[in-house]
């Protein structure tokens, strides 16, 4: 018995490392963006992102290595682990390619999207947060990861609202280099797309928590 | 009378054999493990074998059957032995499909058409009073899980909350699952084996025990060999995880014993198909394609086993 419950801690633990180095890769390009907002811009905090994203598919691999050779009782659950996993992977692979894309980012951000840049860039953080602890509620409390997915929801129609604000300022920048129009833009798509790719997964949770107590 | 069971026993003991064989050929006792993942196909034949030959060493001794009896009046040796082999056959052959039907409906089909082809006298009555209890094992398997598993569903909404918790009744009802189909594994093996048994026991000298274990080996073999085709026909019936299969097999396994108890000659396979069947329309899953092929082999069964004993009985009679 204290076998079985100790395989079990292994597994959680697992999920656990994953969780926080996909959190940790999120809260570094974070931080790297406020610093782009403020004008100092250092490119060994980009390459944390990277080594972030790198530490997170070692983590993941072990998630999924542990989450195999364990008999669960549960298949299916395996199967919406290992989705789960799939799932987060993806927005960690998303912060490592904006980081990337901004590495190579040949100019400073315009003036007048700051605020709403800083406001985006909150909302990003804020719903990868989010999602983690929804992540680990799952494990123990469906009705408050439930609650939790209505948040993410409203953190997404934050982030397009300010998308298309961002959008619109530099849309109308008609004399400035096209160029640097086209790439500033790309910043707060990649963002929203981080975020609504947050809020697809919160969705297939909720979707999850109302599939099993009908299993 | 010396020189006649020299010749007999061989003969009874390969036709043993074969009837073993054929009941583990077409024993989908496992199913519900398999389609549940609980354990592996694997894993299941090495249980099933165990069992089976435990079944067979523990339990076998205890029972021993007169086929057909209250049926057809008369029974000689070569009636039981004509009814047995075209029994076995029809078994094989669906098992071969991976179709699993009832034993005894089969081992009734060819009573009935053996009864009409020698003119013996049949018990009509009783005759009737099995097909209604043909029709209505697979009714009261389909309704007895549905109303079973939306208790299930209602507890678990109530009370399960988080993967975890989920994760923990599902392998609290693994275990039920498992301790329970072994419990019945070992006592069909105990009944089947008597089927097999029943006809060497009487015709000379044996080693009772011998006998048992040659038809437990034979039981176990029939399981490895075809078996495994009709536990994964069956077993994927429906989707299945440890507690569906808990509302399926448990409270068929319990009717069943019931019905044994009080008589009543419900059919286990056609009971648990349709248990799988209503679990898939109460948890609103789909059902695997070609379930057809199952019911029309269980209306063919009557018939063909009929027809077979027919074809049998006379080389039989003129042998023996």
């Amino acid at each position: 018995m204290k076998f079985r419950q100790d395989k079990k801690n292994i597994l959680l633990e697992a999920a656990e490392a994953f969780h926080k180095e996909v959190l940790r890769g999120t809260q570094l390009l974070y931080g790297y963006i406020n610093d782009l907002i403020e004008g100092k811009r250092d490119p060994a905090n980009l390459e944390k992102v990277v080594i972030a994203e790198h530490e997170a598919d070692l983590k993941k691999e072990r998630y999924i290595e542990i989450l195999y050779k364990d008999k669960r009782a549960l298949p299916f659950l395996v199967e919406d682990r290992y989705r789960l996993i799939k799932y987060l992977d993806a927005i960690s692979d998303n912060s490592e390619d904006l980081a990337r894309r901004l590495k190579v980012f040949p100019f400073e951000l315009y003036e007048d999207i700051k605020d709403d840049m800083k406001k985006i860039n909150d909302t990003y953080r804020e719903t990868v947060e989010a999602l983690v602890e929804m992540v680990k509620l799952m494990e123990t409390d469906f009705k408050t990861a439930y609650q939790k997915s209505f948040n993410i929801e409203t953190l997404k129609r934050t982030a397009r609202e300010t998308k298309y604000d961002i959008l619109d300022t530099i849309y109308k920048k008609k004399d400035e280099k096209s160029l640097r129009v086209y790439l500033t833009s790309k910043i707060p798509i990649k963002l929203f797309d981080m975020v609504s790719r947050a809020e697809e997964i919160s969705d297939f949770l909720r979707s999850l928590i109302i599939k099993y107590p009908s299993k | 009378m010396a020189v006649e069971l020299s010749i007999l026993l061989p003969i009874f003991l390969i036709l043993s054999v074969i009837i073993a064989f054929s009941i583990g050929a077409n024993d989908e006792t496992f199913s519900g493990i398999y389609g549940s993942r609980i354990l592996n196909m694997k894993q299941i034949l090495i249980l099933a074998v165990i069992f089976a030959i435990a079944g067979a060493l523990i339990l076998g001794e205890a029972v021993s059957k007169t086929v057909g009896k209250g049926i057809i009046s008369d029974m000689s040796y070569s009636i039981v032995i004509t009814i047995l082999i075209s029994t076995s056959i029809w078994l094989i052959l669906s098992s071969a499909f991976g179709l699993p039907i009832s034993t005894t409906h089969a081992t009734i089909g060819a009573v009935i058409g053996l009864g009409i082809a020698i003119n013996a006298s049949l018990d009509w009555s009783k005759i009737i009073e099995l097909s209604i209890w043909w029709v209505l094992s697979p009714i009261i398997g389909y309704i007895v899980t549905f109303i079973v598993f939306k208790l299930l569903q209602s507890y678990k909404q109530k009370h399960l909350n988080g993967f975890q918790s989920y994760e923990k009744a599902e392998q609290r009802f693994s275990y039920i699952v498992l301790i329970i189909i072994c419990i019945t594994a070992f006592s069909r093996s105990g009944n089947d084996c008597s089927n097999a048994v029943g006809i060497v026991v009487g015709i000379g000298e044996i080693q009772i025990n011998l006998l048992l274990l040659i038809t437990g080996l034979s039981l176990a073999g029939g399981l490895v060999v075809l078996g495994r085709g009709v536990i994964k026909s069956v077993g994927t019936i429906t989707e299945l995880h440890p507690s569906t299969a808990f509302s399926a097999q448990i409270p068929t396994a319990a009717i069943l014993f019931l019905g044994t108890y009080l008589g009543i000659p419900l059919s286990g396979s056609h009971m648990l198909v349709a248990s799988f069947v209503g679990l898939s329309k109460a948890s609103r899953t789909p059902v695997r394609k070609g379930l057809w092929k199952v019911v029309l082999i269980w209306f063919l069964t009557f018939p063909m086993a009929g027809l077979l004993a027919i074809l049998i009985y006379f080389p039989v009679a003129a042998i023996i």
